[in-house]
């Protein structure tokens, strides 16, 4: 189903704001953002393009399943575990950014705790349901989002203060080499393939690259807006002095017609429905794939017990999550960022080609056998 | 012909299908017909009494007799009889006998459902008349009719409808089971029948839908759904709904589409507002005032200078008044249910304010929310939607304007959650076309 290939990368895409993307890009304007930028097009187009082709070898099967067929332990047993913790990891850092946006901007003087805890409960509740509602959840989430989005990059763009001078000051550094953080920061926009792995199982029409490939094309145009107009509205050296530059762009945006003034409520609504959104994929996802395993090395499975088996999962994962939200403070959850880009975005490419490799290889001689 | 028969129209149980004997005539008749559509009267006295009394030779009075048409073709034939003729075979060759009754000047006018310009009438208590309002309404030669009784001792007869080409198989099976293994004593409305045919009792959003309108059902049969009607109701149920259909007034058919789309977008918009707002009012005032721009900020302030107490309070309190108010005026006998409204509605709203209570802007806050909830097209999710916005307002009451996203994105969940017999209630863009059904029923 190409719809849900496109929610899924549009709302990986638009959780960057969270996961200190665009602080990341802005801290190194001056040393090869531009070139980052381009890198991490080319090699998140080529790593979908690979993991499209390796896919439809097994139509109709999700990751696990064409994992479990190729019969390679060594991978089941890297991989899988590294991916889960670098989701876990990127759903600790979106609901961690969540909250330092909630008390700094909305609630100072709020609970945190509580406020979070109250997010991660309805998480939970969205993320323990199944697959086809997730995808419904999801839907209706990105469709209420986009729309937002475009006005809320409609409404910074023609901010008077959007000044071209910046974004040029900054363009003008464009042959500078990027660093590896900069490059990984920049494939996190491209890399919202990776939490297909459960979505392609929609039987009926495998995954197409022909109709994939203007996603990569829009999210490049996305993370460039993403990057220049913070630049554009609060100057080439202003900008990289916040942790989340957009709240503060889009606070210096005003609706004069409005009944809200400040473009930064809309915003924060806006942040809060890809922070929930993108935190049950993934933890769905997680979820999943711990009560498959679990499920394997069991011999005998009760269907009361699976039913459970979900709330335990999320149980332990949301309370980790929690208590770590609440422990850590602004410093430490980026430097927690960064190393997580560096990781996931190895793993990343690691796995596409590795899983490439391997499907070619066996796919081609399941292909054979079958022949003969 | 009763054999042919059953290849072009599929078995019902009102189809009723006769074959009459008479020991002073060879021949023997045969004689089909929709039980609701036709007059029994008429039929009597023009072909079974003159048959078995045998005084005047049958094949000449379906000779003389004009209200006897000859039928060629048998598919014409059904075309006929399901506007109300009935079918008689005798000695090879087949007449339609006009026997039609319209039952529609006997059923009540619709008094929940009203649509300015569509059908005026209801379906009937009588389920005989109901049947031949809907036969009328979806004249298929697939729609199938199967009856049962509901309640042990009340014996309630209970017809259930469905289009055997396009409804999904298993969820007539499904439906059917529990029909039968329904061990109430006394079934006295499809309501009790809802309430014993869903699956859970904390469900939030009725899985059914509860209609008296006639081009509501025939909409809903040939979109593949299933519909029960009961014997002393003047409502069907229909099954297998999604949330969209409860928003779907039946007046929106009788539209051009940008009007009927314009009214959709608005019954949306209100249901936003119903939902949000008194949490929305309370966010604002305890958490957020700057969220709104500054001069409706203070407005908002200086209209509660003067009430004593926080923001939730005065909500809880003028909810409340609503809420009893909307009960009042719907218990009240009819005489005096203006005099309720006028008591609730203009001298409490506007005293409440003028002594300090609540804040004018309160005021018409509420008012905004029981209207707008008004708007809701079906009553039973008119009153699940009356229930969403307290979860909303407790959650705002502790954690402002998060509180009150999250309580949405709750919702949304548990909408998308939801299966109304396995078919998704709440997918926005999916709307999966019912397959044309290979399986027969057997």
């Amino acid at each position: 189903m190409n719809k849900y290939f496109y929610y899924n990368y549009f709302i990986v895409a638009f959780a960057n704001l969270l996961v200190f993307v665009p602080y990341v890009i802005i801290q190194h304007r001056y040393n090869g953002a531009a070139i980052a930028i381009g890198l991490g097009f080319i090699i998140g187009t080529i790593l979908l393009y690979l993991f499209i082709r390796a896919s439809q070898k097994f139509p109709g099967k999700d990751i696990m399943d064409i994992v479990e067929e190729t019969k390679q332990r060594w991978f089941f047993l890297i991989f899988i575990p590294l991916k889960t913790l670098v989701s876990i990891t990127s759903s600790l850092l979106v609901v961690g950014g969540y909250a330092i946006i909630v008390s700094r901007y909305l609630n100072p003087d709020g609970n945190l705790g509580a406020v979070i805890a109250l997010v991660l409960i309805a998480v939970g509740y969205a993320a323990t349901r199944n697959l086809l509602s997730v995808a419904y959840i999801l839907e209706f989430m990105v469709v209420v989002a986009i729309p937002l989005i475009l006005f809320i990059v409609f409404k910074t763009l023609m901010n008077p203060l959007f000044t071209f001078d910046s974004v040029r000051a900054v363009a003008n550094h464009y042959s500078h080499m990027p660093n590896l953080l900069t490059v990984a920061a920049a494939a996190f926009m491209f890399s919202g393939f990776g939490n297909l792995s459960l979505f392609i199982e929609k039987k009926d029409r495998p995954l197409k690259f022909r109709y994939c490939w203007p996603a990569p094309i829009l999210m490049l145009l996305l993370l460039i807006s993403t990057i220049l107009i913070p630049i554009g509205i609060l100057g080439s050296e202003t900008a990289a002095e916040y942790y989340f530059v957009w709240t503060v762009a889009s606070d210096a945006t005003q609706m004069p017609f409005g009944f809200i003034e400040r473009l930064m409520f809309l915003f924060i609504i806006v942040l809060l429905i890809i922070a929930v959104t993108y935190t049950v994929i993934v933890l769905n996802q997680v979820i999943n794939i711990c009560k498959r395993t679990i499920m394997s090395m069991r011999k005998n499975n009760s269907k009361e017990q699976s039913k459970y088996m979900a709330y335990y999962i999320y149980g332990i994962l949301g309370l980790t999550i929690l208590i770590l939200v609440i422990k850590t403070n602004d410093f430490q959850l980026e430097q927690l960022a960064m190393w997580y880009l560096v990781v996931s975005f190895i793993t990343e490419v690691c796995f596409t080609l590795i899983f490439y490799i391997i499907v070619m290889v066996k796919g081609n001689k399941t292909n054979e056998t079958k022949h003969t | 012909m009763l054999d042919e028969l059953k290849n072009l129209i599929v078995d019902s149980d009102d189809l009723i299908q006769n074959k009459l004997k008479n020991p002073t005539d060879p021949n023997e008749l045969e004689l089909a017909y929709l039980l609701p559509l036709c007059d029994l009267d008429k039929l009597n006295r023009f072909i079974t009494v003159p048959f078995s009394r045998n005084s005047y030779s049958f094949s000449q009075l379906l000779e003389s007799n004009p209200n006897f048409t000859k039928i060629e073709d048998l598919k014409e034939g059904v075309d006929l009889m399901l506007t109300g003729n009935a079918l008689v075979s005798y000695k090879q060759k087949v007449y339609a006998f006009e026997a039609i009754t319209w039952k529609h000047v006997d059923s009540p006018e619709t008094k929940i459902e009203n649509a300015i310009r569509g059908p005026q009438h209801a379906i009937s208590e009588h389920p005989l008349y109901a049947l031949n309002i809907i036969r009328n309404g979806y004249a298929s030669t697939n729609l199938v009719v199967k009856k049962y009784d509901a309640g042990t001792v009340s014996k309630t007869n209970t017809y259930m409808l469905y289009d055997d080409r396009l409804a999904d198989i298993n969820i007539i099976k499904e439906i059917e089971k529990k029909l039968v293994s329904i061990e109430e004593e006394i079934v006295s409305s499809p309501i009790e029948l809802e309430l014993r045919l869903m699956n859970s009792k904390y469900r939030l959003f009725p899985n059914f839908l509860l209609t008296e309108r006639v081009d509501r059902i025939s909409k809903a049969l040939q979109q593949g759904k299933v519909v029960i009607i009961m014997k002393g109701s003047q409502f069907a149920l229909i099954c297998n709904v999604n949330f969209f259909d409860f928003m779907h007034s039946a007046e929106d058919n009788y539209e051009s589409f940008w009007i009927s789309k314009l009214l959709i977008t608005i019954r949306y918009i209100a249901l936003l507002f119903t939902v949000t707002l008194p949490g929305l009012y309370i966010a604002i005032l305890s958490y957020n005032p700057e969220f709104v721009r500054l001069q409706l900020a203070f407005n908002l302030v200086a209209s509660r200078s003067v009430v004593p107490y926080p923001a939730f309070i005065e909500v809880f309190i003028m909810l409340f008044l609503i809420e009893i108010l909307v009960e009042a005026s719907l218990r009240v006998p009819r005489l005096i249910g203006p005099a309720s409204t006028t008591v609730g509605g203009l001298i409490l709203g506007s005293a409440i304010q003028q002594a300090g209570l609540v804040s004018s802007i309160m005021i018409i806050v509420t008012s905004l929310v029981a209207i707008s909830n008004f708007v809701v097209p079906i009553y039973s999710m008119s009153l699940a939607i009356r229930f969403l916005k307290y979860p909303i307002i407790v959650l705002s009451i502790f954690f402002g304007l998060t509180g009150l996203f999250v309580g949405l994105f709750f919702y949304i969940a548990y909408l998308c959650q939801m299966r109304s017999y396995g078919v998704p209630y709440f997918n926005t863009f999916l709307q999966e076309k019912f397959k044309v059904k290979k399986e027969k029923l057997t």
